[in-house]
Order: C-alpha cells, then sequence, then structure tokens
C-alpha cells in the first residue's frame, strides 16, 4: 500500500505492507530508533510514540492505521537540536538509568502534560501506568515529571 | 496483501464485497496485531474503518446512546464518564489496559475479540447492547448482545460483515446510576479476573425500583444474576440487603465458574460486591 502520513510535523510517504508495524517503519524506514521494541505486545510501553497527540504503542500499530496520522517520536521533541523541557528534567533529575523505557515514558508524560499543564502525582502515575522501568523505583521518574511541569507553566507565565 | 481504507459506508460495504471471506477488519488493532504477529490469523486482505467519520461518534439523545464502532475507549471515558446512567461504559473504558491501550482500543473491537475476561463484555450485557452490523451487500441489521457474543473467540459476526455501532436504550434508565469494578491482579494495566456492573434507581422512598447487575470473566460469556435482582425490587440499600446480594452473587459465580478458578473467584465475588456498591453509593 501506499501511505501518506505525518512524522514529527514533516509529510512521510511510503510503499509498505498494511500490517507492518509503526515501530518498524519508523526503526527501519525512517531511521528513528529512538523508539525501542520492549515486549512487542503491548504490555511495556518502551515503543510509546505519540499519534495524534495520543499515547499509543507502535508495536501495535499497523501501517493500514496510520493514513493521514500525525506521529511524534522522541526525536521530534528536540527537533530544534535543544532537548525539550521534559528530557531535561529527566537528565537532571537522575531519572534514567539503562534508558530503554525513557523515550517512551517522555513521550506518555508528554502527553499527559499537553493536556494537563498542572498534573498530581496520582495524574503522573496514572498516565505513565504503561510503562515500565526494571531499573528504577519510579521515584526519580515522577519527580522528573513534576519539575518538568513546574518549569513549563513558568515559562508559560 | 490487499489492504482497503473506507471513507464511507457504501466504501466499507464495497471493500467487504471486494475482500472477500478471508479478509479481517481491523479497528483499534491492539488484539488483533498480537494474534497477526503470533500467526494465529493469516487474512488476505485488512480493512480499517477509522476513515469513516460517522463511525467515530458517540451520540447520546433523549432515546438512547449509540457509540461508532470506531470511538475509543479513552473517547468512551470523557463522553459518559458525566452520565450517571451510562457512567459504568466509563468505568469499565478506563480501566482496560494502559493509556496506550485506550487511545486507540474500541469497545466494538472488545466484543468481535470476545475473550470471555473483556471489560466490555459484562457492560455490554447489562446494556442489552443491540450490535449494528453493515454487510457486504449494504444492508444494516441488529443482534441482540446474547445473540452476538457465542463464546471464547466466537461472535455472530460473518465473514463480508462489519460492526458498525452500538445501541443502548436510554428509555426506562432514567434517574439510574451505574458502575463497573473488576478484580484484576494489579491495580492498573490488568486484565480482569472478575469484573462486575450494575445499573440501579431508587424511588422516592429510597428503596430499589430497578436494578440489574452482570459478571464477566466467570463464564465462557457475561452473566446476568437475576436472582440478585429480584430480591433487591423495593428494598432500601442498607446492609441486610448487601448480604444478602453478596451471597447470590457469590453463589453464581461458584456454579458457572470452571472448578480452577472456583475456590478464588467465589470468594472474590464478596470483595467485587464490596467495592462495586461503594461506588454506587457514592453516585446515588
Amino acid at each position: 500500500m501506499k501511505l501518506s502520513f505525518f512524522v514529527n510535523d514533516r509529510p512521510v510517504e511510503l510503499e509498505t505492507e498494511p500490517d507492518r508495524r509503526l515501530l518498524d517503519l519508523l526503526r527501519e524506514e525512517l531511521n528513528l530508533t529512538g523508539v525501542k521494541e520492549g515486549c512487542g505486545e503491548g504490555e511495556c510501553g518502551a515503543c510509546t510514540v505519540l499519534m495524534d497527540g495520543e499515547p499509543v504503542h507502535a508495536c501495535l500499530t499497523l501501517a493500514i492505521q496510520l493514513g493521514g496520522r500525525h506521529i511524534t517520536t522522541i526525536e521530534g521533541l528536540s527537533a530544534s537540536g535543544e532537548l525539550d523541557i521534559l528530557q531535561r528534567a529527566f537528565v537532571e533529575e537522575l531519572a534514567i538509568q539503562c534508558g530503554f523505557c525513557t523515550t517512551g515514558m517522555i513521550l506518555s508524560a508528554k502527553a499527559l502534560l499537553m493536556k494537563h499543564p498542572d498534573p498530581d502525582e496520582a495524574m503522573i502515575r496514572e498516565a505513565l501506568s504503561g510503562n515500565i522501568c526494571r531499573c528504577s523505583g519510579y521515584v526519580q521518574i515522577v519527580n522528573a515529571v513534576k519539575r518538568a511541569a513546574r518549569e513549563l507553566r513558568e515559562v508559560g507565565r | 496483501m490487499n489492504c482497503y481504507v473506507p471513507e464511507t459506508m457504501e466504501q466499507l460495504a464495497d471493500a467487504l464485497l471486494q475482500a472477500g471471506d478471508g479478509a479481517r477488519v481491523i479497528a483499534g488493532g491492539t488484539d488483533y496485531t498480537i494474534r497477526l504477529r503470533q500467526g494465529r490469523s493469516a487474512p488476505d486482505a485488512l480493512i480499517y474503518p477509522g476513515r469513516i467519520p460517522a463511525l467515530h461518534e458517540i451520540a447520546l439523545t433523549e432515546d438512547g446512546l449509540r457509540i461508532g464502532a470506531m470511538a475509543t475507549m479513552n473517547e468512551l471515558v470523557r463522553a459518559l464518564g458525566p452520565v450517571p446512567e451510562f457512567a459504568a461504559i466509563a468505568d469499565a473504558a478506563g480501566g482496560v489496559g494502559s493509556p496506550q491501550i485506550r487511545s486507540k482500543a474500541t469497545m466494538a473491537g472488545n466484543l468481535c475479540n470476545a475473550s470471555p475476561a473483556g471489560d466490555m463484555l459484562p457492560i455490554a450485557k447489562l446494556y442489552d447492547i443491540r450490535v449494528k452490523v453493515l454487510d457486504r451487500d449494504g444492508s444494516l441489521h441488529t443482534i441482540p448482545v446474547d445473540e452476538f457474543l457465542l463464546g471464547p473467540g466466537k461472535t455472530a459476526l460473518a465473514p463480508g460483515q462489519a460492526v458498525v455501532a452500538l445501541l443502548a436504550d436510554r428509555k426506562g434508565r432514567e434517574g439510574c446510576v451505574s458502575a463497573f469494578h473488576k478484580i484484576g491482579f494489579r491495580s492498573h494495566v490488568s486484565i480482569a479476573r472478575i469484573g462486575m456492573g450494575a445499573t440501579l434507581r431508587l424511588d422516592e422512598a429510597r428503596r430499589i425500583e430497578t436494578a440489574v447487575l452482570t459478571l464477566g470473566a466467570v463464564a465462557n460469556v457475561p452473566i446476568r444474576v437475576s436472582d440478585a435482582e429480584k430480591l433487591m425490587t423495593g428494598r432500601p440499600l442498607d446492609e441486610a440487603l448487601f448480604a444478602d446480594v453478596t451471597a447470590v452473587v457469590s453463589k453464581t459465580v461458584h456454579d458457572n465458574c470452571r472448578p480452577a478458578n472456583r475456590r478464588y473467584k467465589t470468594e472474590a465475588a464478596r470483595g467485587l460486591c464490596a467495592d462495586l456498591f461503594a461506588k454506587l453509593e457514592q453516585r446515588l
């Protein structure tokens, strides 16, 4: 099938099979390797990207579902060459250990902060409930999201 | 593999006709992609109706509720959470999988997948949902949920057909509150080990006028607990009533459950009743 969609605000056209996963299109066709394959069945959240602003599993999204959609990957957050506030907050709060879950975590957090700029801890934990980190106890990760929310609100003022 | 991405209902009927019996219709794809990858499904063609705007609508009128086949769990949470008589749908949709799953997964897909543990199955039974189906000849017909759900992975949907909407009556549910609760292995991202939905209406004297109770993840298809509904009618929502309902629900689970799970689920049903009634009481 001929597929036209948007990745990080750029139009993309590809010839692909309808049952090809978004995960493979991003990594193999577009060389966007920030998206990771963890479990490959929608349990771990490592492959989380945004589709029209909502977090989705790139491993459970097929090419046939993508026409006209806007996909945001971790690379899209630092398109200007500077890290996004969320990325910086993860670095500053030491919310990264092995890093494999990090891009998915940041994109789930991004989806939350776009809708709710002032989330409480319960909302943060709910938003990250589909992202598994096997290094940490999630404390630094939650702190990073709180910090980013605070900084984003300050920038907004 | 052939693929069809129709943009109107007419094009969908046409796609069902052209694609033939070996085609599969995919909605959110959160279950189906896994089956496809595991080689448990090998379709000749895929049909994705997600670009038909009408299929995304959740329409609530005085008479009824119409849930488009492509409406996501997140959209159900937002649309129906504030509507007391349909809040059970939002409860169940909000507990399906993770935020990532709820961005794409649909109630229609959950029913078509027909896993006995699917959270939307007891919900469909709770509201006597009618499944609206489009046939490849362009005709539409509705199937009552009891005739649609036939067992694990089995539905009445024939090749060349696609679910386009789910319908529920609003008449007769005026003044009802509703809730759904499930018990899983953990608080989030959990598959139900047992789930229960209820709608309830009190009269002016605060006695139960009507009640409907359904159980999921107990038998192959969801169960309506009619014995409990009967004993509730005309009584106040007090401790004695709660004890009686709990006993009946627990016995219903015991009698319908596979032996391997019977002891656990019979006991879990008691806690489930407590949680569900706490939710209902908050909403009355």
